[in-house]
């Protein structure tokens, strides 16, 4: 059946195809197959896929099946020149325990070019409207990002505070 | 020996030297509760009691530098003590009344003083308003002093409140590995975990406080707190407990809103602790 105001480029045949057009998506086939996972992981596995080649240009994402975590997981490349990253998609409500991330984590993660980095994935959360959120797990201690305290200085604001404080 | 009062699970220091030595050398922090004698009605600045975290006390305890204690219920006084009872509030009253008379003293002392220095300015106010008045201008030259001596009104009196007890009322030595009303957290597993998580992060040298304002268990801060921001919020996972994934975004939201890592904690296995850092990733 032909859908409304589509604009079929090829035949009608074409325009039935586009209504299921995520069924017959090869990618999720091939998640599919490779039976480690149940639906809901599966179909969170390839939200992510598509979010990340297609919403945030990644240069390069494949599937991985991890048999023993349930888990289908991506391996992927921002740019052609940066490191792989592992990302392991999750339904929002798969229930989780601070061990089976660390499970996850010590499983999931390919070793670095640097012998000492730490272990670190990045875990991708999806909502059930297909919103994504990325986060980012690693082993240890890691400071934030500290405000830069020379960009401060110039501030219009700040010089009112020493101001004051000087007065 | 410092002295840490317990009362139904808080554990407050009371003297000063204690809360400074508590901070100096043990790298405790705990939270000031008191109201300051002089600046009662406001909460920006608190005084003594210093709150300790039930972590924090029982870190001091453990390492010997403290015990717990409470006071005991006040008794009746037995008849020989009831005499002394009345010689103390005696002595207490005439302490006052003395007190009162010396500021009164001073007081006078004082505004003499100030009457000198501005009775130009006062003779000058007289002229003038005589002037205004259309009267003949004084020619008797005024003293300024005032013909009845100044009374300090009672009201007016500064009245010294001890923050340590003048003198010390009974206490009694508290048990800290059993339970009990003032002490509860004792064989609690929750505690147990808790102070597990915060032993490990105060051996490696770092500064801790409560995180209840920033909806986590412990603040985590490289040095101390009046110098720095904290660099983590420590979340304490027990073993086996659920960790929901909305809650896990909102802790993890609310971190790198403030510029801190959340930090997951877990008892490990052979008394070890393991560490699990959360930031946004960054990705646009």
């Amino acid at each position: 059946m032909e859908a409304p105001g589509c604009a079929a480029r090829g035949g009608p045949e074409r325009g039935a195809a586009r209504d299921n057009w995520m069924a017959t998506h090869p990618k999720l086939k091939e998640m599919m197959s490779l039976d480690v996972a149940d639906s809901t992981q599966v179909y969170a596995a390839f939200l992510v896929y598509l979010d990340l080649l297609e919403g945030r240009n990644w240069h390069e994402v494949m599937c991985v099946g991890l048999a023993d975590l349930r888990l289908v997981c991506l391996h992927g490349r921002e740019r052609e020149a940066e490191n792989l990253q592992v990302v392991v998609p999750t339904p929002v409500h798969m229930s989780f325990t601070h061990e089976r991330l660390r499970e996850i984590m010590k499983k999931a993660c390919v070793p670095q070019d640097e012998k000492d980095s730490p272990l670190s994935v990045i875990l991708a959360i999806t909502e059930t409207d297909s919103t994504v959120v990325y986060y980012k797990l690693t082993d240890g201690f890691v400071m934030p990002d500290l405000p830069d305290n020379t960009e401060d200085m110039d501030n219009k604001q700040w010089r009112k505070k020493r101001k004051k404080l000087l007065k | 020996m410092i002295q840490i009062h317990v009362l139904d699970g808080a554990a407050l220091v009371w003297s000063a030297e204690d809360a400074q030595e508590i901070r100096e050398q043990f790298r405790l922090v705990g939270t000031l509760v008191g109201a300051l004698a002089r600046k009662p009605r406001q909460n920006a600045r608190l005084g003594l009691p210093l709150q300790l975290l039930p972590e924090e006390a029982r870190l001091l305890v453990e390492l010997g530098a403290a015990i717990l204690v409470k006071g005991t219920k006040t008794q009746l006084p037995v008849e020989g003590e009831e005499m002394t009872q009345l010689s103390k509030v005696e002595a207490y009253h005439q302490e006052l009344e003395e007190s009162y008379q010396e500021q009164q003293r001073l007081a006078r002392v004082e505004r003499t003083a100030l009457l000198a220095r501005l009775a130009e300015h006062i003779t000058e106010g007289r002229a003038h308003r005589r002037q205004q008045r259309g009267e003949m201008p004084d020619t008797v030259e005024d003293s300024g002093l005032p013909d009845s001596p100044f009374i300090l009104p009672r009201g007016s009196m500064m009245v010294q409140l001890p923050t340590a007890q003048c003198h010390p009322g009974k206490v009694e030595k508290v048990d800290w590995t059993t339970p009990s009303p003032d002490w509860p957290h004792a064989s609690c597993s929750a505690h147990e975990a808790r102070h597990r998580i915060f032993r490990e992060l105060w051996d490696k040298g770092y500064y801790l406080s409560g995180g209840s304002k920033f909806g986590g268990d412990f603040l985590v801060y490289p040095g101390d707190p009046l110098r720095f921001h904290a660099h983590y919020i420590a979340l304490c996972c027990p073993q086996g407990a659920p960790l929901p994934l909305h809650a896990l975004v909102a802790a993890a939201r609310l971190g790198t809103g403030v510029k801190k890592t959340l930090l997951l904690c877990s008892p490990g296995t052979g008394g070890t602790v393991v560490f699990t850092s959360l930031q946004w990733s960054g990705l646009q």
